[in-house]
């Protein structure tokens, strides 16, 4: 198969599972926890994409996710643009500054992006929005401290999915050529 | 001297081991002569009986104990299946019931309007908590367009903002960017419901001299086209005068609290029906 149809599949893959993720969310956890907050699942994807992949697959895959977002929500495309263009920029600086793989090191990122996600999320609304959010504080911290400890445990799973799809060729053996 | 070459020792052993038998026999035949030296020895043996008839019955007895232990765990883990097998069924049971009383309920206003009304089910919530939509399982192939009214028994609960084809967004009145034309049913004031957050409303552009008071019922205007006029929509909290605006502020509670919503009505045509002659809410009536 070639790497680009490979690549296309890679993201579906990814696409669908943003998808899943967020009507289990919106879908499963209400029917089972009521009007507890939920933890924003879909959002540790967009910190491992942040995080892991190359600028131009982490962008793609941020802007979509964001799209993907707006359609099970209210809110409005251009703020929560905002907001992940924030997230973004702030995985982007920390993982070129500070990186070091596994799951202590994703949980710690996810917990500070889910924080500053809330925090730039009510000053967006503050700045633009005519009617602005209201501050919500119990069930922001709960949503912040969920996402963080199922992101932990989640991480591993992401990355054997990662791994399992990985748009690779089969490499060609150099052996005989060389020797 | 010793003639004849025996071993002596050897015949004194072989003599006593011949003689003791006839001795015990002879011992036998005379048993109450006898019994002041067997006393003792009786005595001693009848205590070694009983302790170990006493140890031999404890250990039956536990090892009884041990064994019945085992039937009885595994009665009691049989029984404790069987229990909640029957707390899981009485539970459905009661869930089945009360799902049966809300629908019979439903049914009931449904026949007492002459609206056309499409029952649905809320399935999902907003994925961002700051902002109050459900989603019902009911879409443009049931009829579904934006704009229309979604309410339940107690009072009006929102409008449908984004009609799929099977699913439809609900914007709940309690959402800030959600807005309703409502009036203070016993003086007729007339205001917009406005949304403030996750479970409360306020009433905007009532006029200083309006008599407001906690307590009057808020009723739809009918003016937005959305819901009919008359179907109650929030219990003023309070009512205050500030000095520098020309409005009151008054704060609402809405009758139906949006986390606690699992059926709701959507209204396909309100046949310009006045709802305050078929709805009185219940805590109204109380």
């Amino acid at each position: 198969m070639k790497l680009s149809r490979l690549r296309i599949i890679h993201g579906l893959i990814f696409f669908i599972l943003t998808y899943i993720l967020c009507s289990f969310q919106t879908v499963v956890w209400y029917q089972v926890f009521g009007s507890l907050a939920s933890p924003f699942l879909c959002f540790i994807l967009f910190v491992y994409f942040g995080l892991d992949k190359e600028d131009w697959k982490s962008v793609i895959y941020c802007y979509s996710s964001i799209f993907i977002y707006s359609l099970f929500s209210y809110a409005a495309l251009g703020i929560l643009m905002l907001t992940c263009l924030f997230n973004y920029i702030l995985l982007y600086i920390v993982k070129n500054r500070v990186y070091w793989p596994g799951a202590a090191y994703f949980t710690l990122i996810t917990g500070v992006s889910m924080t500053l996600f809330n925090v730039m999320y009510l000053v967006n609304s503050y700045l633009f929005e005519p009617h602005f959010s209201p501050f919500l504080i119990w069930d922001r911290l709960f949503q912040i401290l969920s996402t963080t400890l199922i992101a932990y445990y989640t991480y591993p799973v992401i990355k054997r999915l990662d791994i399992l799809f990985k748009p690779e060729m089969p490499s060609e053996v150099h052996g005989e050529l060389n020797g | 001297m010793n003639f004849l070459n025996i071993n002596l020792k050897k015949l004194i052993f072989f003599v006593f081991v011949l003689v003791m038998p006839l001795i015990t026999i002879n011992m036998e035949e005379k048993q109450n002569d006898s019994e002041w030296f067997k006393q003792p020895f009786s005595w001693l043996a009848g205590h070694f009986q009983d302790f170990f008839y006493n140890y031999s019955a404890g250990v039956k007895s536990t090892t009884g104990q041990y064994l019945n232990l085992i039937q009885i765990k595994k009665q009691n883990e049989s029984l404790k299946n069987q229990n909640q097998e029957l707390a899981t069924r009485l539970l459905k049971f009661d869930e089945i019931n009360q799902e049966n009383a809300r629908l019979k309920q439903l049914l009931t206003f449904r026949e007492s309007t002459k609206m056309d009304l499409l029952a649905a089910q809320v399935i999902a919530r907003d994925l961002i908590p700051d902002h109050s939509t459900i989603t019902i399982n009911k879409g443009t192939v049931d009829g579904l367009k934006e704009g229309q009214a979604v309410m339940t028994l107690q009072g009006a609960l929102g409008y449908v903002f984004k009609p799929l084809q099977k699913t439809s967004h609900i914007l709940l009145m309690t959402d800030r960017y959600a807005v309703i034309d409502g009036v203070i049913q016993r003086s007729r004031a007339h205001g917009i419901v406005e949304g403030k957050g996750k479970t409360g409303a306020v009433l905007k552009y009532v006029e200083r001299t309006e008599d407001v008071r906690p307590g009057d019922l808020v009723v739809t205007g009918g003016l937005d086209n959305i819901f009919p006029k008359g179907f109650p929509i929030a219990i003023v909290e309070s009512a205050e005068k500030k000095q520098i605006s020309v409005s009151l502020k008054v704060d609402l509670k809405p009758l139906v609290d949006p986390d606690k919503v699992e059926e709701v009505f959507v209204v396909l045509n309100a046949k310009n029906q006045d709802m305050s002659e078929v709805v009185v809410p219940t805590e109204v009536k109380n």
